[in-house]
């Protein structure tokens, strides 16, 4: 197979001359200053290209730039002007580079037509001369390997609208939240800031969408049965493509025979036939069907039109079992095998096994790289091996990469609002700011160590905090409540009360939880998701989703209000807006707090009604089980919720304030 | 990580070690210090080539002998892994010392694998490489060209000339594809550069066949030092690889087409005696002076390859009547018409070499002694004649190489000759099978030579076998558990099917339709579960072919391409190749594979089907021979006579060894995982002669199941296998960080203390006694003698009394 010819040409770049051509493998364009034979000065990854322009025609200076992506993001993409300077073919030279490289690039980008193209942006033409035409518009930021980039899945509205056909409860917070999101936010904003925290989402949707189902050996799987002498036989479009991949031939005798043959007589009667037998690998023995058209093709050849594989790759030494063959070299001793180890090589199966699986992974590329390609360094194979040798284990727990979490000093944002120090605070500030932590600790630790032993026989807890143990004095404590809020003593009786209530409160409140009421009976179910605080289902579902479009207004929110230092008046207007939202984020749940109050009260209605015939019925009384859910039902879910509001907007009321 | 054994600084590539590695390098250190032989067994994938390479590579650097490393392993695969791992140890070790060591390590395979030549790399045949390397590359051709003839050299092989001869590649580590690289970049030859430089090498790393067959033993590796240290990894298949070296075939083929090479010998020598009959004189006399003069022959470009011949036989003359060139090829001549008489017998015969050569003297008058000389002579006559198309000859060559072989050992070997292919075959196809039994004779010359030769791998039990039948002597005999922090593989014997009907590959049962059935109802049931790639080894190239077959008749084939791709192992080499390749792609495409191979085939050597690209090893049937071979027969009774090893027993530790080695290839590192099916109801009684840290991790519930049971456990295996586990669970039970191993250390000398410290006590103790029993036996001494005096006292008395009495 001899390599295509690769153009070079004479190209001075940055006053040098040199030589400019690809390298062999055609996967990136290099230039090396003359003679040309050293190690190249600069090496542009084909794919990495984003733009080629060149002088037009009429120019007799030929340049050829080549813009590169940028390296960082941010970054401006670098541009490299190559001279062409060969006294009479400079332009031809350039021309065949070019053109080289715009087939490639082109063939690059074409690989994957499935894939979401992005929207063109307009030439890159910073610093571009007028001399300078458009030679090939081949701009996209994306190439096929960077499919999943995280801009472009921010702007890929196909991507999301699909996304949240395929998941219900995103449309449902994505629409909530679009119809609840302040008039003057912009569509576009709205989106972009609703999916910035949702890429992970829409990433992994992006590669499900482009994950494609492999191919199978097709044959296997159509099975004809007869059925009173009749054949039956299912075989779908796709079974057909396949089957015309897998099996050219079979195309080649479709092509010549079916518009003579109906379709459906071809299938049945390629079925039956020897040559189905044979490409399924199995023995033809005598008794088979005959078939005079299909028989004809027995002999004939069902390889691919692509060159063997045998001839065109070699593999490397670790899987070359020819090379194991051909180890030693010299004359080979050693008996014949014995018969049981003697293959017979004439077996059709084992032949037909193994070139339909290389044709079913034709199209992957293969995981060990051939040691004849020349794109890998001297070093770069004995060092993949030496990776893929390597014992993972012994070489510890991959390191940790944390994400950094900075969080910025929020206090600029309240810069203009602080209360300025009292001068206590601001003497104390002063103080603490000379001293030193460890020797203040010190001090403390030898104070606590002296407790007892200076004289003083330690401290008394109790007294300290005002607590007597011994006295069962309640009425004072009562007392002082009634005169008047007392600052709470640690440890005192109204305090130890307090601390008490709280927690059977939250204690019942778990219960209540777990405990719904059903029919009447008084049962323990798990508390359902569906049903939580008795709710019912209808209403808690919209609680949930309340719920998730609530928080995503806090968090947006807060994303912006943290996100900056800028005081812009856009940020000012956005904060403005998104405070809004939270405003009418609470309204939302007080809404749905009076409505489960409403359904709880009918169902109150409904079940005094039942008790009441039920007493009319039989003279008895049954007994009134309380009923769940309602507005405090509601208000408990969203308790957290609630405060987190809550704070928000006053937070959001201080900075205003103080900018006020 | 860098530790000591004893005084040794051991740098070790990897921040921990598994607690058998440690112990592997100290008994490694241990056999070098003492300067014998050992035999290790290392589990599968636990790292014994870092290990080993780790420790000799220190011993080599630190102490100032700096002994030479021989590395012999079977495959090329496993030349270019070891090359690959010695290269990163090498690295390591340069950025711990800060330096770059004076180190070369090279790794040699054969032509047909390292030509760069642009039209002989091409030829599909490993020797019509070698012969047309030669024909290139030979010392005459050279002189031809530099006397102006118009001769056609390699370019590769003549650009060494231009380099320092003991310089040809700078130092480091070269992998083969790196040394092919080189080749390519600075034109020259790869092949010869790694021959040449073995003189000027730390390590190299070649075939077994460079050390054991004496055929090119003698060439390569003759200058090699005495106190090299030798290994011979991947060993469990050593005794056949040294039988394979001094066995050979005859054909009636091969017999025709020697007789027509001997043709063209004469008229080429009759062509020469016209036209240049100095030179044929010249052979002669130097003939006569002994086969020493002849030296030049035995040098890298000789033509052909020789068995060795013993140094005495060297100097000596060689005999008359074949030193004449047209006296030696008449002599073939009468050899070659002798044997095709032997052929048309039609009863099968086995004789001793002795019987051969007696009757060959009856009928021919040919004697023994020049037998021995033949290929030698032959070599020498092709040589002075100048022959540049050597495969004409080699049907010849063969035959002068049976002739020395048959006449240089008498012990240890047979001859036997099968006049038809198999018991039910009508025509004739008559072969003289020239068959060694004993492995010991073709590695006792390594013995001989090498103070220290270590024999390992992850599959070598039982241990004691391998010194009965190479005839050697251990300072260290060592299998090593596996120490694992969670069950990571699963080994299950499988003997009936989901029927509970017995399965088994014994000969009567294997192609019954029920026995087939189960078998692909295991295979199906193994490809449902099995993630990513399976691995399934058969007894026999027959019996994979004619199980597919049935399969693909019983729809069973199509069931398993639901879930995998399906790849199998073939006669042809460069097939099998790519249907690997293809596997190994599949594999982690995550499209899954399964790859149908023999259990003593190529792909059981040398290829690792580790992490994804084996998750499953299903092994059908016990791996055993074909015990209706008259060869396997013969050998069987040499062990039972020689070295008192029963049949039963080598043949089902052959079977064993196999089937282990199929199963070890589907772990590499404690982070693998992997399933082991050992699908025979025989495997149940020969479970205890898999390698211990086989034996170890199976549970006894689990060596003898239905095809069911065996699919429910190896299913929860599985998903047990897919929980996080991390290396800080392994930590101190089967990785050792720099502590653990310090606390062993501290350990082990506390203990070596205490054994000191008990075995003076107890000479301490032994000495008392002695003493004790000294002064005991002095004091007896002493009371005999006062005891003496009493009885004379007692005398005395008596006489008194008596005399009282009297």
């Amino acid at each position: 197979m001899a390599p295509v010819e690769i153009p070079r040409g004479q190209a001075s770049y940055k006053k040098r001359e040199g030589i400019i051509t690809l390298t062999q493998d055609k996967t990136a364009l290099i230039w090396s200053p003359l003679p040309g034979t050293g190690p190249p000065v600069i090496s542009l990854s084909v794919s990495n290209i984003t733009n080629l322009q060149q002088t037009p025609k009429t120019n007799p200076k030929v340049v050829l730039r080549v813009v590169e992506k940028p390296k960082a993001p941010g970054a401006d993409p670098a541009a490299y002007p190559f001279q062409f300077t060969h006294a009479t073919e400079a332009r031809n030279e350039a021309d065949a580079i070019k053109d080289l490289l715009s087939q490639i690039i082109a063939e690059l980008r074409g690989d994957d037509p499935s894939l979401p193209k992005p929207a063109k942006s307009g030439p890159n033409g910073a610093g571009a001369s007028a001399a300078m035409a458009m030679a090939s518009a081949v701009n996209s930021k994306h190439l096929p390997f960077r499919w999943f980039e995280d801009d472009m899945l921010k702007a890929d509205v196909e991507l999301q609208h699909s996304l949240m056909k395929k998941d219900k409860a995103l449309a449902h917070i994505y629409n909530d939240a679009k119809l609840s999101k302040p008039d003057s936010l912009s569509d576009a904003s709205f989106n972009s800031q609703f999916w910035a925290t949702r890429i992970s989402l829409l990433r992994a949707y992006a590669i499900e969408l482009n994950q494609k189902k492999g191919s199978y050996n097709v044959l296997s799987t159509i099975k004809p049965r007869t059925e009173n002498g009749e054949l039956k036989l299912n075989i779908n479009h796709e079974q057909v493509q396949l089957i015309f991949q897998q099996h050219p031939l079979v195309k080649r005798i479709y092509n010549e025979n079916v518009p003579k043959l109906t379709e459906s007589e071809f299938w049945s009667r390629f079925f039956l036939s020897r040559l189905s037998k044979k490409l399924r690998g199995e023995r033809i023995t005598d008794n088979d069907n005959t078939d005079p058209l299909f028989d004809k093709y027995l002999e004939a050849d069902n390889t691919m039109a692509v060159p063997a594989k045998i001839t065109a790759t070699s593999v490397p030494p670790i899987i070359n079992i020819e090379g194991n063959e051909e180890n030693q070299g010299g004359f080979k001793g050693g008996n014949l095998k014995d018969v049981e180890m003697r293959p017979r090589a004439n077996i059709p199966i084992i032949r037909t096994l193994n070139s339909l699986s290389e044709k079913i992974m034709a199209n992957v590329a293969p995981t060990d790289v051939d040691p004849s390609a020349a794109s890998y360094s001297k070093d770069g194979i004995a060092d993949a091996l030496s990776k893929q040798l390597a014992l993972q284990d012994l070489r510890g727990d991959a390191e940790a990469q944390p994400i950094r979490l900075s969080v910025k000093d929020t206090s600029t944002f309240f810069t203009g609002n602080q209360p300025s120090l009292t001068d206590q605070e601001a003497a104390d500030a002063r103080l603490y700011a000379t001293q030193v932590p460890s020797d203040v600790l010190f001090e403390v630790q030898a104070d606590m160590d002296t407790l007892d032993s200076d004289g003083r026989g330690g401290i008394d807890l109790h007294r300290s905090i005002g607590v007597d143990p011994d006295s069962d004095d309640d009425e004072s404590d009562a007392l002082d409540s009634k005169t008047g809020p007392k600052p709470q003593h640690v440890g005192s009786r109204a305090a130890l009360r307090f601390a008490q209530n709280q927690i059977l409160e939250s204690m019942k409140s778990a219960r209540s939880h777990l405990t719904t009421t059903h029919g009447g009976s008084h049962t323990t179910t798990n508390a359902s998701e569906e049903r939580p605080m008795s709710l019912p289902t209808d209403i808690a579902h919209r609680a949930t989703l309340t719920c998730a479009t609530t928080a995503e207004f806090l968090k947006q929110f807060w994303t912006v209000f943290n996100n900056s230092s800028d005081s812009s008046p856009e940020k000012q207007q956005e904060l403005a807006y998104l405070a809004d939202s939270l405003v009418r984020s609470k309204q939302r749940i007080e809404a749905l707090a009076e409505e489960a109050e409403k359904r709880r009260q009918e169902i109150m209605e409904k079940r005094k009604r039942e008790i009441r015939e039920y007493y009319q019925k039989t003279g008895r009384k049954a007994k009134w089980v309380p009923v769940g859910g309602g507005r405090d039902a509601v208000w408990a879910v969203f308790e957290g919720v609630v405060g987190g509001l809550e704070r928000a907007v006053a937070v959001w009321e201080m900075v205003k304030g103080g900018r006020v | 990580m860098e530790f000591n054994i004893d005084d040794l600084p051991v740098l070790f590539p990897y921040p921990r070690i598994y607690p058998e590695q440690y112990a592997y390098m100290v008994d490694l250190k241990k056999t070098l210090d003492a300067g014998g032989n050992c035999v290790l067994e290392m589990p599968s994938g636990t790292g014994k080539t870092v290990t080993l390479l780790s420790l000799i590579v220190a011993y080599q650097q630190y102490y100032p002998e700096h002994r030479k490393l021989i590395y012999c392993s079977r495959t090329m695969s496993e030349i270019e892994k070891a090359l690959v791992e010695l290269r990163a140890l090498m690295k390591f070790r340069a950025e711990r010392l800060g330096h770059e060591e004076e180190f070369r390590g090279l790794g040699l395979t054969s032509r047909k694998n390292l030509c760069l030549h642009p039209s002989v790399k091409r030829e599909k045949s490993g020797a019509i490489v070698d012969a047309r390397c030669r024909s290139l590359t030979a010392g005459f051709v050279k002189e031809k060209r530099e006397k102006g003839e118009n001769v056609e050299t390699c370019v590769y092989h003549d650009n060494l000339d231009l380099l320092e001869p003991h310089n040809l590649i700078p130092n480091g580590i070269w992998t083969l594809d790196g040394l092919m690289r080189y080749g390519e970049e600075k034109k020259q030859c790869p092949y010869f550069t790694a021959r040449r430089m073995m003189q000027h090498c730390n390590v190299i790393i070649y075939s077994y066949h460079y050390l054991l067959d004496p055929k090119i033993a003698e060439r390569v590796s003759k200058d090699l030092s005495k106190d090299c240290i030798v290994v011979f990894d991947e060993a469990h298949n050593i005794d056949n690889v040294c039988i394979e070296s001094l066995s050979t075939d005859i054909t009636q083929d091969s017999l025709m087409r020697a007789t027509r090479g001997a043709q063209n010998l004469e008229a080429k020598i009759s062509e020469m005696k016209d036209s240049d009959q100095e030179k044929l004189q010249s052979e002669y006399e130097k003939l006569v002076e002994g086969l020493k003069g002849l030296d030049e022959g035995r040098q890298e470009d000789a033509f052909m390859a020789n068995p060795t011949l013993p140094d005495d036989l060297l100097k000596e003359a060689v005999p008359g009547n074949i030193r004449r060139a047209e006296h030696f090829v008449a002599f073939l001549r009468r050899f070659i018409e002798y044997l095709k008489t032997r052929m048309k017998v039609r009863q099968v015969i086995s004789e001793t070499p002795p019987s051969f050569l007696a009757h060959l003297k009856e009928y021919t008058f040919i004697e023994k002694k020049p037998l021995r000389f033949c290929a030698e002579r032959l070599t020498s006559l092709v040589r002075t004649l100048e022959l540049t198309n050597i495969e004409d000859y080699r049907p010849l060559q063969e035959v002068a190489t049976f002739a020395t072989l048959v006449a240089t050992y008498e012990k240890g070997f047979l001859l036997i000759l099968e006049p038809y292919e198999s018991d039910t075959a009508k025509t004739p196809n008559p072969v003289l099978h020239f068959t060694c039994l004993d492995a010991a004779i073709a590695i006792k010359p390594v013995f001989d030579r090498f103070s220290s030769v270590i024999i390992t791998s992850g599959t070598i039990s039982p241990l004691e076998m391998y010194p009965k039948m190479l005839n050697f002597e251990t300072v260290v005999q060592e299998s090593y558990a596996m120490t694992l922090a969670r069950r990571s593989f699963l080994p299950m014997i499988v003997t009936r099917g989901s029927d509970q009907a017995s399965i088994s590959t014994s000969f009567q049962v294997r192609n019954e339709p029920s026995v087939v059935r189960n078998y692909g109802n295991l295979l199906t049931e193994f490809a449902r579960i099995t993630p990513d790639g399976m691995v399934v080894f058969f007894p026999s190239y027959l019996y994979m072919e004619s199980i597919i077959s049935m399969w693909q008749g019983m729809g069973i084939l199509d069931e398993v391409w639901k879930h995998k791709l399906i790849l199998v192992e073939t006669p042809d080499a460069q097939e099998t190749s790519l249907a690997l390749e293809t596997y190994r792609t599949a594999c982690c495409n995550g499209r899954g594979a399964i790859l149908l191979c023999v259990a003593r085939g190529k792909v059981s050597e040398g290829i690792d089907f580790d992490h994804q690209y084996g998750r499953t090893v299903l092994c059908i049937g016990v791996p055993f021979q074909y015990t209706e071979s008259r060869i396997l027969k013969a050998r069987l009774e040499f062990l039972r006579e020689t070295y008192r090893i029963r049949e039963n027993d080598f043949l089902s530790f052959d079977a064993m060894r196999h089937a282990a080695q199929c199963l070890g290839r589907v772990l590499r590192g404690k982070d693998d995982y992997g399933v082991m099916v050992l699908a025979d109801r025989r495997f149940m009684k020969k479970r205890a002669q898999l390698p211990k840290w086989i034996n170890q991790a199976f549970l006894e519930a689990n060596t003898n199941l239905s095809t069911d049971m065996a699919v429910g456990n190896a299913r929860a295996f599985l998903k047990q296998m897919a929980q996080p586990f991390s290396a800080k669970d392994q930590e101190g039970v089967s990785i050792w960080g720099m502590e653990d191993l310090k606390r062993h250390q501290e350990k082990m000398a506390e203990d070596m203390i205490v054994e000191l410290k008990t075995a003076r006590e107890e000479e301490e103790r032994e000495r008392k006694r002695r003493e004790e029993e000294e002064r005991r036996r002095f004091e007896e001494e002493r009371d005999r003698v006062s005891d003496y005096e009493m009885d004379e006292d007692d005398e005395a008395e008596m006489m008194a009394l008596d005399a009282r009495i009297g």
